[in-house]
């Protein structure tokens, strides 16, 4: 195959991916809240239908550009982020600074997220805004140590060659706390479940409060749809991509992504909203020295044991 | 938006299904709130988060006047459309108002409906700035007006905090048609970033009400939405509509409350939330927010013994800024939704209290 067409391929399999994902995890969040199982199946179309007749509207003086931009965004930023892993052909993207590039993606999401809030000129948006610069500030730092353990063991920065690194063991084997460090991070730059606070009920919907018709539709398309490509960059990083018997890579690394977007979907009720001042004592106390000493392990793993 | 006829009936029939319902009680059709909250989730309805989420605004109770009123056309205006507004006044309409609202959903037109022109409105000297989460959201509003902001609205003005910062001020109305709130009850807040400054009372309305029970567990609901604990939120809904004979069976209050007492997560959420101190107050209303959710699910307390006579009304009004202040909005938010049980509902005292329901009845 050509190099023009395997990237052609590799971009429609990206867009593909996310698509079906986004769609199967909002499908799978219905029916698990929804009266009966067909009832959830169909929520994706449902408010797909629903946000796409509905009108715009803002409040005055909201900055629009700003704020619709933010909602663009934030369905883009996911499409960047799967841009590096690669779902069976060679990725789109095949940076030898792949985690790197993961890792900028996910910060752009702060600002996205933030003018969200502040670009709505509502003061429950305000307060969410801010809420998720906090959770942010408190998960940022961990979710970058995680990132370089995988790194580390693989002595590349490159997304491929990690998931190849792995075809005798899966990371998450010796580095389950990176693994667990990581599926946090993506919980939080996705604004899901307990990392959520930013888009509560106490606040009206905050971040996402103002938002109606097309703005909301990619909102909240964006939010599931970040989720799928943690999940899928989370699995490639962990669970050794696309490395098992039997089936083929790129059904392999499905699996693997749909277990972890089905795990983070059955959780978004089951805890508690962790707000901003409480989540910075876990995020700073607890989850980044989790990520150093896991990376010190690592380290001394990979240099006098000569693991990789 | 130029979409053509048939896309948009078509949109509108797959929409059907998923239409956002935006309840807002009358202070007393309580219990016909929660009736059409039920009828809502076993169609499929959810209920919406804020008035740009919502489809259909239904009004619980006879009609409103006065504050509440305004508050429902502000609520309205802010409203993005497709938007029906209904009326809900008697148990029997239940069935027939969603359906009538469904088919008014599904033939409106764009046309007959424009929305408000952007101008901020003038109310005597003062600059309303329209913003248009109706009473739930108002961005900036202060006395001496600088029109220079964007959309002609003021900037908000700063002021030292707690901290001696200089912080922008604004002023938060929670009122009454703001989900998960008390029906009779609206604060003015000053806020500073999310802290806040000042609470001013504008209304609280203590509420008659036939089965207290049934009110707790729905505050108990509610607490447990605000706090995130989605999943037992729903648990105690089910109890609570099996409570008030909508199903045929319904969690065991004992069970539930065990359960509820055994979540560790919640416990460190409401620890040191909202601490009351239970000196010229009703020993119930004492503690922080997890010791009054308990109470709200303790199936113990279901008798028909009355609440705080109308006389302590006014303690609550006082206890409210002087507790509320200097915490953050998330913390209002949950010791309000706290009390609500507790404090804004009184038993009936008049001759048709309550039957001795069973305790724990494992349907």
């Amino acid at each position: 195959m050509t190099d023009a067409a395997s990237a052609v391929l590799s971009v429609v399999l990206t867009v593909v991916v996310l698509g079906v994902g986004g769609l199967c995890a909002a499908a799978f969040g219905g029916v698990l809240a929804g009266p009966s199982v067909r009832h959830g199946l169909t929520l994706p179309l449902a408010e797909t239908a629903r946000l796409l007749r509905q009108r715009r509207r803002s409040a005055p003086g909201a900055d629009l550009l700003l704020w619709r931009i933010a909602g663009a965004g934030l369905v883009l930023v996911p499409l960047l982020m799967l841009a590096v892993v690669p779902l069976g052909p060679p990725p789109v993207l095949d940076s030898a600074v792949g985690v790197v590039w993961f890792n900028t993606a996910d910060v752009a999401v702060w600002a996205l997220v933030w003018l969200l809030g502040w670009g709505a000129n509502a003061t429950f948006a305000l307060v969410g805004a801010f809420r998720f610069l906090a959770s942010a500030l408190a998960y940022e730092l961990p979710l970058m140590f995680a990132l370089t353990a995988p790194a580390v063991a693989a002595h590349s920065l490159r997304v491929t060659d990690i998931v190849a690194a792995q075809a005798g063991l899966p990371y998450v084997v010796w580095m389950p706390l990176a693994f667990v460090v990581l599926l946090v991070g993506v919980a939080g730059f996705s604004v899901w479940g307990s990392l959520g606070p930013a888009a509560g009920p106490d606040l009206a919907g905050g971040v996402l409060g103002e938002l109606s018709g097309p703005d909301r539709w990619l909102a909240l398309t964006g939010r599931y749809l970040l989720l799928v490509a943690g999940s899928v960059f989370t699995a490639a990083l962990f669970l050794g991509g696309g490395a098992g018997p039997l089936l083929p890579s790129w059904c392999w690394l499905l699996v693997k992504s749909a277990v972890l977007v089905a795990a983070l979907v059955v959780l978004r009720n089951r805890l508690v909203l962790l707000r901003p001042d409480r989540f910075m004592e876990i995020g700073w106390l607890i989850l980044l020295p989790a990520a150093l000493l896991q990376l010190l392990v690592v380290s001394l793993l990979v240099t006098v044991g000569g693991w990789s | 938006m130029g979409l053509s006829a048939t896309v948009d009936r078509l949109l509108g029939r797959l929409a059907l299904g998923r239409l956002h319902v935006l309840p807002v009680e009358v202070p007393g059709a309580g219990e016909l709130r929660m009736r059409l909250e039920h009828a809502c989730r076993v169609r499929g309805w959810p209920l919406a988060t804020s008035p740009a989420d919502a489809d259909l605004l239904v009004v619980c109770g006879s009609e409103p006047h006065g504050d509440l009123a305004a508050a429902l056309d502000r609520v309205w205006q802010a409203m993005p459309g497709p938007r029906v507004r209904g009326t809900l006044s008697a148990v029997p309409e239940l069935p027939g108002v969603l359906d009538e609202l469904a088919a008014d959903y599904l033939a409106w037109n764009r046309a007959e409906d424009p929305l408000p022109s952007a101008e901020p409105d003038q109310h005597g000297g003062h600059d309303m700035g329209d913003h248009d989460m109706g009473d739930m959201d108002m961005g900036d509003h202060m006395g001496d007006m600088d029109m220079g902001g964007p959309g002609g609205i003021a900037l908000a003005s700063g002021a030292d905090d707690r901290d001696g910062l200089e912080m922008d001020v604004l002023h938060l109305p929670l009122g009454p048609a703001l989900p998960d709130w008390p029906a009779g009850l609206s604060l003015l807040l000053t806020l500073q970033g999310d802290v806040v400054a000042a609470v001013e009372v504008t209304a609280a309305q203590r509420i008659p009400v036939h089965d207290p029970f049934a009110y707790r567990l729905d505050w108990a609901a509610r607490l447990l939405q605000l706090t995130g604990a989605g999943a037992l939120a729903d648990r105690v809904l089910a109890a609570r509509d099996h409570r008030l004979g909508l199903t045929g069976s319904g969690p065991d209050p004992v069970d539930l409350r065990r359960r509820i007492a055994r979540s560790w997560p919640l416990k460190r959420a409401l620890r040191g939330v909202g601490p009351v101190d239970a000196v010229d107050v009703p020993v119930e209303w004492g503690g922080d927010c997890y010791d009054r959710l308990l109470r709200l699910v303790d199936p113990g307390n279901d008798r028909t013994a009355p609440g705080p006579a109308v006389q302590d009304l006014p303690a609550l009004a006082e206890l409210l800024p002087g507790l509320l202040t200097g915490s953050e909005l998330a913390d209002v938010r949950l010791t309000v939704a706290s009390l609500a049980g507790l404090a804004f509902i009184a038993a009936e005292t008049s001759a048709g209290s309550p039957v001795d329901h069973p305790v724990g009845a494992a349907g």
